[in-house]
């Protein structure tokens, strides 16, 4: 045997691979056990090309894609086949997947034995890349001229896993054209801007505009934002996103985001003491005199201080994103930050506040404690390390971390260990073994990926959580700490989950996890994953579907990294992209087609947060409680779908019926309390009414007025830009028309009154709830015109294209 | 709207029918059989309450004493654990709301199905919590409390309640929520300002009311008819599907005080008023399942304390279902199954009482039913093994306990079978071979 040549040295994700999962081994022979089960026969019969893709390349394997080209309703391939597609429509999709990964994943036979030549299951994000990479940093060993990764499955070479294919089959035929094609590598430019969906129109850049600033900033676009890129177009989007992205809306969505992923406001959720009652009193001696309200503090102040504590990691967040910081340093700062309040519980010294009354202020700082008679400062790793973080992801004295550690995979590297563990266990196989994790394969697999790691975290007790250990205490018959296969030095042990913290920053997928996050946060759906069922419904349109985001959000996340972590630069791309902007397509789609857009575009359920934020941007007042807090994040907050970080930790996503009947109380409710009190404003300072006056009615002749008003409302509310001729505008205008006619026949026969109800009089101001001056107050309706765009009101704020986005 | 229409749509999760010109249809009540879900979240001991085993420190039990012949009710063993709210961590006030698994025994036993001995096949939370209420670890179907609201009346606004449990509705229809009793009667009544006030004004006259929502629903219509973007068509279906039979939030006869228990005990409130919430809607007709939820079973430490608290919870919370279920007549229509991630052991971590049971993929499940002969109640079928605590198998003709080599593992895959077809979805429904389960067959209720 030869080692002929070592082609194109594994790169990124390719280092996961064949650096991390091969078992270390360095001996340059590959021949010892690789194994493959039995080859499935119907190999080869799927086709995965992708929408950049042409069949130019390819074998004659790559026709059936459902995009029929005949019902004009498809995408139009482009020219460029890149080598990882051909990759993945001819190799991975149809046998590696299958066959050869059922021995050579991480965790297999073959990984045991130290094989290199290993392949990642799909639940790794990079998996594509990272398996292309490994293939490239064994293409150069061979057996007598042959390539080694085709010998072996020819079996001229030893193979545990047999014969699988014979020269000339169809994936013999694709290995070698992969082969040939890793000497010069083709790659294909990525474009996120739509042009992968020639068939599906995207929302124009002002409306782009609308959608993003609403999202971000609970505000509408300022007329000078709208300027500037009915101007300058796409480009200046950019612009005004880099303008309302240091706004302090902006990070409270942030916040939010950032708390559907951690969850760390079970411990604020308007309580006095969950946050500070998880502290150590011995550490932190300002605990117990809080917990126990010694300086009789208000209940408001109290609330303040708790939650202070308690969004201490999504204040840290925030603090970096907000200073332009790589995001990285969610991970690696060795510090966190703290406002006067936080800084007071946590008795940080050397802090100086600008403004110690200023509750907004946050300064970098770290956590004392006092041990062995010395002060030991926290090894601060980022959120890592957050006392509120390690409560939030507790562990116990046998789970040793474990729990922290399938955390880190998922939220910073979108790996969900667990299911890695594919395979049911057997109870009865490791009753007689000892120490099973370790020595059981059933249990080693997944545990010599998790348990290292959590040992990372062994400077934590394991039942005070975020008590500080002095020495650290690990345990010698777990896997040793460390990070896939490089071990911590025990000099740093008790450092240790900074030494991760700077690894799990560099790792590939960390990127991707952010784009993840982000992704979801912005479009409300999670990204797609790798379909493994090749049984189920319209497989090869799922699988395109993946790979063509898969792609654009891959480029999204090198742009992330290439401007230094910025998280706006990331939330920027994905705003900008097809899944983000698709607005509609003019025919309608095959039902292959259809399966391949299933994630594209708006129609995304707004959050009660966004809603709530909605309502107040577009109609000038939120929704609010006596108390001014909004209903849809109080008393609606559950019903609408939303979380309470601590017994319902998910959104929901698809409407039901209570969610709608909470839409159309918002809707009836707010149209009762702002109508009327609009009219009480000069024309110029309308947020609803602008063009028209009380005493404009169709019967006054002012119906041109109206429906100019209809056609404002319409932009307004839901920023349809409309013909004053849409028939929208007209079935808008007929709903005002009717009211006002029946209303004004109810008036006649006395069935109706001419006064309002009182919860729908304009009163008092709604800004500051100071009483209007009688000749400003609107009680009565004897024209029926307020009760008719009451109606309309109420009609637009509980329409599709309100509550969804 | 006919169930199938229901599902055709939800399927494609667009409009596959024209929109009428008011998104509604004819809503006729559900009248039961009522399905709920409840959910042991983090893992179980059934050494603790259904499976008992003599006392022996090294192995599964040293916390009580235990004689086959004696601490039984009918035919059902339990753990005869005493509880106590302050020996469990609490103080007396709790001692009304725990309740120990003599006492569950003796007050349902009758109505109790005990299943030992299953095979989760999995220690993993997540996949274990997917397995036992779906049948399925390894892929994402719906849970089963989904699939029978869909198969039932997929049209009704609150079919599938979840409010903490497994909630996977496989697509098939919305998940519902329910929290606070004036928040639900204010959005049941949604032009009503006083909610509480019969003659209360209303937003919008009634006729201006019925004219908006024709309009929303023409509007909807249009943009439903006119958007091709799969996504887009599919969340205007949603909505469509939403509004359907809105107005029968109104039916809804919530209680006017959701019951209130001790600080300590909060769990346990939380899980008593979603099964008044829960039970409300099954009066009213508009509900098929509900999932309930208590968590606080992952007790890898101080189990002798943690675990015994949690089950005495637990028990009384499905007490409480049923007495509720009784006082609104509807115990001959409530069918109950209670489950966990899996269980717990097989032995102890560690000799000091702070020490706990770790994830043993060995657990039981029990299937219940207001009318003991729905069920057929005090009933055990499977076992463990008594030096490992491993599964038993069973003849799956007659239920006969069996060694482990000689008869059928019960899996959940096992259970589940058994329990679709108990439910109404045998092995001709569309939904049994859209998610299929592949295991053996065991004659569970005949």
């Amino acid at each position: 045997m030869t080692r002929a040549r070592l082609l194109l040295p594994g790169l990124g994700l390719g280092l996961l691979l064949s650096g991390c999962y091969n078992g270390g081994g360095e001996d340059g022979d590959a021949s010892e056990a690789t194994g493959m089960a039995t080859m499935d026969s119907t190999m080869g019969s799927t086709s995965t090309t992708g929408t950049t893709g042409s069949t130019t390349a390819s074998s004659e394997s790559d026709s059936d894609t459902g995009t029929d080209s005949d019902t004009e309703t498809t995408g139009e391939p482009g020219d460029c086949y890149s080598t990882l597609q051909f990759f993945a429509d001819n190799v991975w999709a149809p046998t590696m997947s299958k066959t050869c990964i059922q021995c050579h994943d991480p965790t297999g036979i073959a990984a045991e034995k130290n094989a290199k030549f290993l392949l990642l299951p799909p639940v790794y994000p990079g998996f594509m890349e990272a398996n292309l990479e490994n293939i490239k940093s064994i293409a150069g060993y061979s057996f007598d001229d042959v390539p080694l990764i085709l010998a072996k499955p020819l079996f001229l070479v030893e193979h545990e896993g047999g014969k699988l294919f014979n020269e000339g089959d169809d994936i013999y035929v694709a290995i070698e054209e992969l082969l040939a094609q890793l000497d010069s590598p083709i790659e294909c430019p990525v474009d996120t801007s739509g042009a992968n969906f020639p068939d599906v129109e995207l929302l124009t850049p002002v409306q782009t505009l609308r959608k993003a600033t609403l999202h971000l900033a609970g505000r509408l676009p300022t007329a000078d934002e709208i300027s500037a890129v009915e101007e300058g177009g796409l480009a200046a989007v950019d612009d005004a996103l880099a303008a309302l992205m240091v706004e302090d809306a902006f990070y409270d969505r942030l916040t939010e985001i950032f708390n559907d992923v951690f969850l760390t406001d079970k411990y604020a959720n308007g309580s006095a003491t969950n946050a500070v009652a998880l502290l150590n009193n011995n550490d932190f001696p300002e605990r117990n005199p809080f917990i126990n309200n010694d300086n009789m503090l208000a209940t408001a102040d109290r609330v303040r201080i708790n939650q202070a504590v308690a969004r201490e990691p999504l204040d840290l967040m925030t603090y970096i994103v907000r200073n332009d910081r790589p995001f990285t340093e969610i991970l690696t700062a060795n510090y966190t930050v703290f406002n006067p309040d936080s800084a007071f519980i946590y008795g940080v010294k050397n802090i100086q506040f600008d403004d110690p009354n200023n509750k907004k202020e946050l300064k970098e700082g770290v956590i004392t404690v006092t041990r062995k008679g010395a002060e030991k400062a926290y090894p601060h790793a980022g959120i890592l390390t957050s006392p509120m973080w390690l409560n939030r992801f507790p562990t116990t004295p046998t789970n040793i971390n474990r729990h922290r550690s399938r955390m880190v995979f998922l939220k910073f590297l979108a790996t969900d260990v667990l299911a890695l563990a594919s395979q049911a266990i057997d109870p009865d196989a490791g009753s007689t073994v000892f120490n099973p994790t370790r020595n059981n394969p059933d249990c080693s697999k997944c545990h010599k990926l998790i348990d290292p790691l959590a040992g990372a975290f062994q400077m934590f007790d394991k039942n005070d959580q975020e008590f500080l250990l002095d020495p650290p205490v690990w345990y010698p018959e777990v896997f040793n700490p460390g990070y896939l296969n490089e071990q911590i030095p025990p000099d740093q042990f008790s450092t240790g989950v900074q030494w991760l913290a700077e690894r799990v920053a560099s790792d590939p997928r960390f990127p991707l996890a952010t784009v993840y996050t982000m992704y979801n946060a912005l479009t409300g759906q999670h990204a797609l994953t790798y379909p493994t069922d090749p049984e189920a419904d319209f497989y090869d349109q799922r699988l395109k579907a993946w790979q063509t985001q898969d792609v654009i959000l891959r480029s999204i996340a090198d742009k992330f990294v290439a401007d230094q972590y910025n998280l706006k630069t990331a939330i920027r791309e994905i705003i900008k992209s097809p899944y983000y902007r698709a607005r509609s397509m003019p025919k309608a789609p095959t039902p292959e087609r259809a399966a391949e857009l299933g994630a594209l575009g708006t129609g995304r359920l707004s959050t009660p947060e966004l809603l709530a934020r909605k309502i107040g941007a577009v109609t000038g007042y939120p929704w609010v409680r006596s108390d001014k807090l909004d209903y849809l994040t109080t008393d609606y907050k559950i019903l609408y779908g939303g979380h309470d970080s601590n017994e319902i930790t998910e959104r929901l996503t698809a409407a039901n019926a209570v969610m709608a009947s909470v839409a159309a109380r918002m809707a009836n409710e707010h149209a009762c309390t702002i109508t009327a009190f609009d009219f009480t404003r000069p024309a110029e300072e309308r947020t609803l009414f602008p063009l028209v006056e009380l005493g404009d009615s169709p019967d006054s002749g002012a119906s041109a007025e109206i429906k100019a008003n209809i056609q404002y409302l319409h932009r307004q509310i839901l920023g349809e830009e409309l013909d004053i001729d849409d028939p929208e505008l007209s079935r808008t205008f007929q709903l005002f028309y009717d009211t006002y006619t029946a209303g004004n026949a109810a008036l006649a026969d006395m069935s109706e009154s001419a006064t309002l109800i009182s919860q729908c009089r304009a009163t008092k101001d709604l800004k500051t709830g100071e009483a209007l001056v009688a000749e400003e107050q609107i009680t009565k309706d004897e024209a029926y015109v307020v009760r008719s765009w009451m109606a309309v009101i109420a009609y637009l704020l509980s329409d599709y294209n309100f509550i969804y986005e | 709207m006919h169930r199938r229409d229901f599902l055709n749509i939800a399927a494609m999760t667009g409009l596959a029918v024209a929109a009428p010109r008011r998104a509604k249809a004819a809503f006729s009540p559900y009248g039961g059989p009522y399905y709920v879900f409840v959910s042991a979240r983090g893992g179980w001991d059934p050494n603790y309450f259904c499976n008992p085993k003599v006392k022996d420190p090294a192995r599964f039990n040293r916390l009580y004493d235990y004689a086959p012949d004696t601490h039984k009710v009918g035919n059902l063993p339990y753990a005869n654990i005493p509880v106590s709210g302050v020996a469990l961590g609490l103080d007396a006030m709790a001692d009304p709301y725990l309740m120990t698994a003599k006492d569950f025994l003796a007050a349902h036993g009758a109505q109790t199905l005990v299943l030992n001995g299953i095979n989760c096949q999995t220690n993993n939370h997540d996949r274990g919590f997917k397995t036992t209420f779906s049948g399925r670890g390894d892929r994402d179907f719906p849970a089963l409390a989904a699939m029978i609201a869909a198969d039932r009346a997929p049209g009704h606004p609150l079919a599938f309640i979840s409010s903490g449990g497994y909630a996977n509705s496989g697509n098939l229809l919305p998940v519902t929520r329910l929290s606070s009793v004036g928040a639900f009667q204010k959005i049941a009544n949604p032009n009503k300002v006083d909610v509480n006030n019969p003659d209360s004004a209303t937003y919008h006259s009634p006729e201006n009311f019925a004219r908006i929502t024709d309009a929303q629903a023409a509007r909807l219509g249009a943009i439903e008819g006119a958007e091709a973007l799969p996504r887009i068509k599919a969340s205007a279906g949603e909505l469509y599907l939403a509004r359907s039979n809105m107005d029968a939030l109104s039916l809804v006869d919530l209680p006017t005080t959701l019951v209130d228990l001790p600080n300590n005990i909060g769990d346990l409130e939380r899980m008593m008023q979603q099964t008044q919430l829960a039970l409300a809607a099954f009066q009213a007709g508009l509900a098929v399942s509900a999932n309930l939820e208590l968590g606080g079973f992952d007790t890898h430490a101080s189990h002798d304390i943690n675990q015994v608290r949690q089950l005495a919870k637990l028990l009384h919370g499905i007490h409480f279902l049923f007495q509720q279920a009784e006082a609104l007549g509807l115990l001959n229509e409530l069918i109950v199954v209670v489950g966990s991630d899996f269980g717990r052991g097989k032995s102890y971590n560690g000799p000091g009482a702070a020490d706990g049971k770790d994830h043993w993929p060995v657990t039981s499940m029990l299937v219940m039913s207001g009318d003991p002969s729905v069920v057929g109640g005090d009933r055990l079928v499977g076992a463990t093994t008594d030096e490992d605590n491993l599964p038993m198998t069973v003849d799956p003709m007659t239920l006969e306990t069996l060694a482990p080599d000689e008869g059928t593992e019960m899996t959940f895959g096992t259970v589940h079978r058994a329990l679709r077809r108990f439910a109404g979805i045998d092995d001709q429904h569309p939904l049994w071979s859209k998610f299929p389960l592949v295991s053996e067959d065991v004659g569970i209720f005949g």
